[in-house]
């Protein structure tokens, strides 16, 4: 039995591999360029009022702390992830009841989304400012299951340097 | 997904190192060797449990540490340590698990590396360099020996962040976040959770798993400072103190060479009173004995040489290798130099001498004036006699019935030269050795 291919068979068969091989490269290419986290990570944004997410109120209770220690931390921990309360307690809590922030007033300002980390969690850039100064502080934040951003911790200043930079 | 399993790994060998962590000291099944004469051996028992009742309890010291991480707008986070010091006057600080993550990142500006001496506990143990490093300061050389013993790196860290995180810590960079905030929350957290169950526990032992020692001189450098203890101790022990700088060797004297004396000597043997030739009948003469002979050179010089005490307590090494007299470990000291006297000696040689005899001048005048006057015509006959010469390393030889014609004094000369020696040159020498009377019989005639 004679098998005949006809020459716009091949041709057709040909470069719809070619074109399935330069897909498969490029995405592969974007992935590992990062291309594809710049196109579509990008669509995973903030709510409309960022001041309003629980992250940015425990930033302003954070940076203002008065009263009773204790129930300052609590404060504070209303709007962190577990994980982030327990580190707050344990390492941030002491320096920050020890600043000379005691006493004042602060008030924060959500300025960009710095990074989407692949686990979906954010750095934010925001804006702190009393009545003597501001200071540009990052930090950590992941969207709970109600979609709202809780604070994981504030990034130390050796790796905000790293998004200052950018 | 890529961090997820790396996340995995992170918090699976920190599980591994607290469960590895956790029985302490005193439970630990394989102590740590401690040598009972060294500076550990006032800190531990021989058992590996640590000799509490030996310590003095300097409590927990919390201060500020530019070395820690910053928080901004506030500073950085507050190192933690528990400080005790030894009868010796050691410190011992116990940084907690976070504060030892973060010394042994930075450790020259926290003073990891100004430590004598480290001792940690756990199963995670590996050398880097000199030390043996343990727990969370032995975990970067031991997670990179585990991957270069056959672990697939890649399958752990794909892209090799871990690794160089785990690196970077022991190799002191600062910048130790290449983790990621995800990462570094997970690590932070896990070093906090530690502590806060040891606190809550009320058992400080399981929080801190490395002991770093300081000797007394270091004392102000250890966060908390020096204790009144420690301050007292230093005074009583000031000259110690300073290990590092030795007095310097003193300025010896110069060296010298003291060139060995020749000894010449001319000597008349027979007769006590020689009569001039011309009037003897036997025509005796005299005997004459000459002696040369040279002491040996010497070349003196001196060496600083050091002045050891025995001083209290270890050195700034942690080391002890003498007692007091007291019974008390001390190690060795240089307190000041001694310039120690040193000779060598050289023997030297005649090269070669010669003997004569000759009259002396005064004795010359007298025969051709005043003798001349009574025997007109009076002439001096032979006044130099040449006895001999001699080539040999000393010379001693007597000559027999020499025929001395003139009256008068004469002279033993000897003559010659000096071998020299490797640290001098040759000497000549001569001149008159000894000196004896020839006599001149007169006859007078009296009314």
């Amino acid at each position: 039995m004679e098998i005949t291919i006809s020459r716009n068979s091949t041709v057709r068969t040909f470069t719809f591999a070619i074109i399935i091989l330069a897909v498969i490269g490029g995405g592969y290419i974007a992935w590992k360029t990062g291309l594809l986290d710049s196109l579509f990570g990008q669509t995973q944004t903030v709510s409309a009022a960022p001041a309003n997410e629980p992250a940015m109120k425990s930033m302003t209770a954070m940076y203002s702390p008065s009263g009773e220690r204790a129930e300052w931390e609590t404060q504070v921990c209303i709007g962190m992830t577990e994980k982030g309360c327990e580190l707050f307690r344990a390492m941030f809590a002491n320096p920050f009841w020890k600043s000379s922030l005691i006493g004042k007033t602060t008030s924060i300002t959500f300025i960009k989304i710095a990074d989407t980390l692949e686990d979906g969690s954010q750095v934010w850039k925001t804006e702190i400012a009393d009545s003597e100064a501001t200071l540009p502080v990052y930090i950590h934040v992941t969207q709970n299951d109600a979609g709202q951003w809780l604070l994981n911790r504030v990034l130390f200043a050796q790796e905000a340097a790293k998004y200052e930079n950018q | 997904m890529k961090h997820s399993r790396r996340l995995f790994f992170i918090l699976f060998i920190f599980v591994s190192l607290f469960l590895d962590i956790a029985p302490g000291f005193a439970q630990d099944g394989n102590p740590p060797f401690v040598d009972p004469n060294g500076a550990w051996g006032e800190v531990v028992n021989p058992d590996g449990s640590i000799n509490y009742a030996n310590l003095t309890d300097g409590g927990v010291v919390t201060q500020p540490a530019d070395w820690m991480p910053s928080i901004p707008g506030v500073g950085p986070v507050d190192a933690e340590y528990h400080v005790y010091t030894t009868p010796s006057g050691n410190t011992i600080l116990m940084p907690t698990a976070s504060t030892l993550f973060f010394m042994s990142a930075n450790p020259n500006e926290s003073g990891f590396n100004a430590a004598a001496t480290t001792l940690g506990t756990g199963g995670l143990s590996t050398a880097e360099g000199n030390n043996t490093l343990t727990g969370i300061a032995g975990l970067g050389a031991w997670f990179a020996e585990l991957t270069g013993s056959g672990a697939d790196t890649s399958t752990i860290f794909p892209d090799g962040n871990g690794e160089q995180f785990f690196n970077q810590v022991l190799s002191g960079e600062t910048d130790i976040y290449s983790l990621g905030p995800e990462g570094l929350l997970n690590f932070l957290t896990s070093l906090a959770n530690q502590s806060g169950a040891d606190l809550a526990n009320g058992d400080g032992l399981n929080l801190y798993t490395y002991m770093l020692l300081y000797p007394p001189g270091q004392c102000g450098t250890v966060p908390g400072g020096c204790t009144p203890e420690q301050l007292a101790l230093l005074q009583a022990l000031l000259p110690s103190i300073d290990d590092a700088t030795p007095p310097a060797p003193n300025s010896c004297p110069s060296p010298f060479i003291t060139p060995g004396s020749i000894i010449r000597a001319g000597t008349l043997i027979d007769p006590n009173y020689p009569l001039v030739v011309g009037q003897d009948p036997d025509k005796r003469g005299v005997d004459v004995s000459v002696n040369v002979s040279v002491r040996p050179t010497i070349r003196t010089y001196y060496t600083p040489e050091p002045i050891v005490e025995c001083k209290a307590g270890a050195n700034a090494g942690g080391v002890t290798n003498c007692s007091m007299p007291n019974g008390q470990s001390g190690h060795e000291k240089v307190v000041g130099w001694d310039c120690v006297e040193h000779t060598e000696t050289y023997p030297e040689c005649i090269s070669y001498a010669s003997a004569s005899l000759k009259l002396t001048s005064e004795s010359k005048d007298w025969i051709l004036n005043e003798l001349s006057i009574h025997y007109p015509g009076a002439y001096l006959h032979h006044p130099n006699i040449s006895m001999g010469s001699s080539q040999d390393c000393s010379w001693t030889e007597t000559f027999d019935h020499l025929q001395t014609a003139d009256p008068g004094n004469w002279d033993i000369t000897i003559s010659g030269q000096t071998s020299g020696t490797p640290v001098s040159e040759p000497r000549n020498f001569g001149g008159a050795a000894g000196q004896f009377g020839v006599w001149l019989k007169e006859i007078a005639i009296i009314k």
